[in-house]
């Protein structure tokens, strides 16, 4: 294997694989198997290069640009099994620019099957269920590519049949049907029985589920899963209910939504309805927790909001709430940005928070109406370049950054938004050897060294095709930059923490001021092994 | 109070209706106790066998109460439901391997039971034993293909996908008799064909029915028995030149994938993925033979729009074409009015939606009101083809002037936008109206009347019931139509219909109302196989 570092023109070489594939269960040579290599880049994915085998198994891909792919391979009775080695769930590999690989053994596994049954409490076979094969153990567990074979619906006997990669599974059944349909009413004392998600044989947690270990090329068949009885005390049954005002007479009602979540300010959002004509409206059948509400009225000439109201429901009803519907605030003042003249005349801009939005005049002032209450990023554009948001002054109550907590309403309030110089950073990633980081799934974190980390749109940025990246307007302050690839850098890494856990550990400290111009080339952190962090 | 609803929509949602029964409306007087309480029993059969049906779940919903009523038959298909408040009840039943008919005729009207005050009501609830159908796929060359997707087409409700064993055998269940058809769809990367070095080819294969046709209309239809698997049905896939689609983006904003592609297909909408490039360009690979309908839109809060480019795809890649933005429209215009009695009453506004003439499913809606004087104005009307219509019966549009070119009839192209053009719209007291009942061999029955223009190519689709099987549909231009009754059952799927409509060639019925004509027609409705 040859790999050239310096000369410029190595980025230019391509790359091959050439080998044979086998049967991986008894090591005879396949023939008419399909390899596609399928290139892989931040937007999407590139072209393909593929292959067919021959009579000897022999395949043979060639001119290939440098960089990741997804190794796609069709046989019929076959799959492509790869150990999982990095955040990528599908099976992968990587060239390098001039890379000949002729003696690649290509072993497709046989296909393993598992088949049987949904019954419920009196045998009876269950139609519709979805049945899921999980991977007992997620981490160790081989990947393939399948088009959604692991999840199939029992037809109209209740039978199943999943194929797939070998391995040990749970086998969890999903009745189908409405899963929040009310209890029913029966008339002659027996009870409805409500069904809930059962893993084989018939447990409803895993801990006493029992895997099944599906070997390749055989099948196991008589799976059959017994339903398991959802525990009535933890059907969620309570009810929130009350009346909306404010509604203007017409045929519009106004909607209801409610956000459910374990604590206060941490809601996501549940579920909505419609008010009644009287403005009356009912959620039923809801668990304990934080829920917040809110209600909200558009036709063609106005919009009304009410405020939210966070509260928590626990053993009881909340009946009677109020909601009443108002028309969003007006919300004038200025923009003032750092540097300029206090007597010249400005640029027009246009200032956004939430849906409203306006224009500033020749004096930098503005003036927003129907402003609903809520907590909003405020937005000004055009902004000088590396601009950003530094502060916003609230009836005289200074807070540094751009969100706008107007939970409680507004009413004639006085806005000034602050702009100041941020900084820019730019640069290229590398890999461990120095080479840029082409063709794969390659993004920068830029992550507060201190103080809360809010992950959104500025807290990362994807290279472009020759590895550049960049952040511009970035709040002056102390930052980890962290450059971060889909197949070397591990386990992808999920939530705000977690990031900020990695970007400490590997990334660099970088110190941004007003007007910084930051040039700074990012190496991608490598994990070995299993992709534990 | 037999009055029939009509709505102009594009899902019809099932409501319950109105009953006037003369011992209801006295127990309503004795306002100090509630009415005497009804029971429902009876048994669930086999509608082949007869016989009873064991574990079969019932469920009685009604409009008022949340909560559904519920029993279950017993080891002779029996059940008893009581005390149950007298009332209008939907019924449904479950049980693997059976479903529910959607005709009338089995529980008196469709799934619906009346109970009133004091009845103890005693049914024979039938369900039919679903059928099946099964068969293997082949590729082009003659192997079996694993794992591939396989539905049918047809009926009502969407019907479950299935994929091939690794023999290539599939099989549909759970199918209410009748006809289908079957289609097995390969799995498309949107990609160009893949370079090969080797000398082999790639082999693509385009969505196939059965038993080896590209499009719906020429396949063959397969008939399902009640409680019977139609078996052999075996499709061959059609090997197709993986062929795209180029082109250019103009007026758009530039960057990798910041519009999106509609493609409307005969078939419906196709899914396949487009991609725009940084540099304005774009394509579209794998895609099926035919002919489509593309356009993008994009620019978030702009509104932006192509014009709709039809395109045919077939041996070769579709190379140039050019995706012209067109700002939304903003048009002014005035109402004529032909005659007085042509004026609105109150509330009245100009309604434009947006059709496709070709392929007959209805996108975007945008209404104006109309002032005193009979002005109006169109606010950000998207670019593509209308159907103008006004809110009120009592008229019907005539024709329609946009700038200096006037169109017959409601039809107002705005492909290419519209800049500073007023709209003159010519409206008529003459409308006409067609009604009449919904009957089977027995008598009227309840029912749906679809109406749907013959000029516009089924772009209009107007649906009404009356609780008797009485329709009708007032206040419409004069013209040709089509009609036919559709069972009442959960809804209409407006798109469904349209893709399946020669179905109904044997009970479509065509009349023609001149202006101020009122046409009776009495509609047939056919029982289903079961």
């Amino acid at each position: 294997m040859l790999v050239l570092f310096c000369a410029p023109a190595a980025f230019a070489q391509p790359a091959s694989l050439e080998g044979t594939a086998v049967n991986g269960l008894n090591g005879q040579p396949l023939s008419g198997v399909h390899i596609s290599l399928i290139g892989i880049s931040p937007t999407g994915i590139r072209d393909a290069y593929g292959s067919l085998s021959d009579g000897h198994g022999h395949f043979s891909v060639t001119g290939v640009p440098a960089g990741m792919y997804i190794l796609f391979t069709e046989k019929r009775g076959f799959l492509y099994v790869q150990k999982k080695k990095s955040g990528v769930p599908l099976p992968s590999m990587g060239l390098k620019a001039g890379e000949h690989d002729t003696e690649f053994k290509l072993e497709m596994t046989p296909r393993a099957v598992i088949s049987g049954r949904v019954v419920d409490d009196s045998g009876d076979p269950v139609e519709n269920a979805q049945v899921h094969a999980q991977p007992v153990s997620k981490e160790s567990e081989p990947i393939a590519l399948t088009f959604g074979e692991d999840t199939v619906p029992t037809d109209d006997r209740g039978a199943f049949r999943i194929s797939g990669a070998p391995g040990k599974f749970y086998l969890i059944a999903t009745p189908g049907g409405a899963h929040d349909a009310p209890p029913e009413i029966r008339l002659d004392g027996s009870t409805a029985i409500v069904y809930g998600q059962t893993y084989y044989p018939n447990a409803a947690a895993e801990e006493q589920a029992a895997p099944v270990d599906a070997k390749a090329g055989a099948e196991v068949t008589g799976i059959e899963i017994h339903l398991a009885r959802l525990n009535p005390r933890t059907t969620p049954h309570l009810r929130i209910s009350g009346m909306v005002q404010g509604t203007p007479p017409g045929k519009q009602h106004a909607s209801v939504w409610i956000d459910h979540g374990l604590k206060f300010g941490d809601t996501t959002i549940q579920n909505d309805t419609v008010a009644g004509d009287d403005g009356s409206f009912t959620f039923h059948d809801l668990e304990p927790g934080v829920y917040r509400i809110w209600t909200a009225y558009n036709d063609v000439d106005r919009h009304l909001q009410s405020q939210p109201l966070e509260f928590r429901l626990e053993g009881s009803d909340v009946v009677n709430l109020q909601l009443n519907l108002a028309p969003g605030g007006d919300l004038s003042g200025t923009v003032e940005i750092a540097g300029e003249q206090p007597g010249a005349p400005k640029q027009k801009r246009t200032v956004r928070i939430g849906g409203s939005e306006g224009e500033t005049d020749r004096d930098g002032a503005f003036h927003l109406s129907g402003v609903m209450p809520g907590k909003y990023g405020v937005g000004v554009e055009p902004l000088p370049e590396n601009a950003y948001v530094k502060a916003l002054t609230l009836d005289s109550v200074t807070v540094l950054g751009d969100r706008l907590d107007v939970s409680h309403g507004i009413r004639g309030s006085k806005l000034q938004i602050m702009i100041a110089p941020g900084g820019e950073i730019t640069g290229t990633v590398l890999d461990k050897d120095g080479q840029r980081m082409l063709n794969s799934v390659t993004s920068v974190f830029l992550v507060p060294a201190e103080g809360e980390f809010e992950q959104s749109d500025r807290s990362a940025a994807h290279v472009d095709e020759s590895a550049t990246y960049s952040f511009h307007g970035v709040r002056p302050g102390k930052y980890y930059l962290m450059g971060y690839d889909l197949f070397f850098s591990g386990l992808e890494i999920e939530g705000p923490e977690n990031i900020k856990k990695a970007a400490a550990a590997h990334g660099e400290l970088v110190e941004v001021k007003e007007g910084d111009r930051i040039r700074r080339n990012v190496t991608i952190f490598e994990e070995q092994g299993d992709g534990k962090k | 109070m037999a009055k029939s609803d009509r709505v102009d929509v594009h899902f019809v949602r099932f409501r319950s209706l109105a009953f006037a029964a003369p011992i209801c409306a006295v127990a309503l007087w004795a306002q100090a106790q509630p009415p005497a309480p009804a029971s429902l029993a009876g048994a669930v059969t086999n509608s082949l066998t007869g016989e009873g049906i064991p574990h079969v779940h019932i469920t009685l919903h009604n409009s008022e109460n949340h909560h559904a009523y519920g029993a279950v038959t017993d080891a002779e298909g029996k059940f008893t439901m009581a005390p149950l408040p007298p009332d209008q009840y939907v019924v449904e039943m479950e049980r693997a391997g059976f479903l529910m008919r959607r005709n009338p005729g089995y529980i008196g009207e469709s799934n619906q039971i009346e109970l009133t005050a004091g009845e103890k009501k005693d049914v024979t609830l039938k369900l039919v034993p679903g059928g099946s159908i099964s068969g293997r796929v082949f590729d082009s060359r003659g192997e079996p293909v694993e794992s591939i997707s396989v539905q049918g087409e047809g009926g009502w409700s969407e019907l479950r996908m299935v994929r091939t064993d690794d023999s290539g055998h599939y099989r549909l269940s759970g199918l209410l008799p009748g006809k289908y058809r079957v289609r097995a769809a390969p799995e498309q990367i949107p990609l160009p064909p893949e370079h090969r070095s080797d000398g082999t080819e790639e082999l693509h294969h385009a969505r196939t029915y059965y038993p080896g046709s590209l499009s719906s209309k020429s396949a063959t239809r397969v008939r399902v028995q009640a409680g019977t698997e139609t078996t052999g049905i075996d499709i061959r896939l059609i090997r197709t030149p993986i062929v795209g689609v180029r082109g250019t983006l103009a007026g758009f904003p530039k960057g990798q994938n910041s519009v999106n592609f509609q493609l409307e297909y005969e078939g419906g909408d196709t899914n396949i993925g487009g991609v725009s490039k940084p540099d304005g360009t774009f394509e579209i690979w794998r895609l099926d033979p035919g002919t489509y309908r593309l356009s993008a839109s994009g620019g978030g809060r702009t509104g932006l729009r192509s014009a709709p480019v039809e395109i045919v795809v077939g041996d070769r890649n579709v190379e140039d074409v050019v995706l012209q933005a067109v700002a939304p429209a903003v048009i002014p215009g005035h109402i004529t009015y032909e005659d007085e009695s042509a004026k609105p009453k109150e509330n009245p506004r100009l309604v434009v939606r947006e059709v496709s003439s070709r392929f007959g499913s209805p996108h975007g809606e945008e209404e104006a009101e109309i002032d005193s004087d009979g002005s109006f104005r169109l606010e950000k009307v998207p670019a593509g083809r209308y159907m103008v219509s006004v809110s009120w019966r009592t008229a019907y549009v005539v024709s329609t002037t946009l700038g200096g070119t006037r169109f017959e009839g409601r039809v107002l192209d705005l492909s290419a936008g519209s800049v500073d053009a007023s709209l003159t719209v010519v409206l008529s007291s003459e409308v006409a109206q067609i009604s009449g009942t919904v009957r089977n061999d027995e008598g009227p029955v309840p029912g749906f009347a679809v109406l749907i223009p013959e000029q516009e190519g089924g772009s209009e689709f107007q649906i009404a019931m009356g609780p008797k099987g009485n329709y009708s549909f007032p206040g419409i231009a004069p013209g040709n139509y089509k009609l036919f009754a559709l069972p009442p059952g959960e809804g209409i799927r407006q798109d469904a219909i349209m893709r399946d409509l020669e179905m109904y060639e044997d009970v479509m019925e065509h009349v023609s109302v001149g202006p101020g004509q009122k046409v009776t027609k009495d509609l047939k409705l056919t029982e289903p196989e079961g």
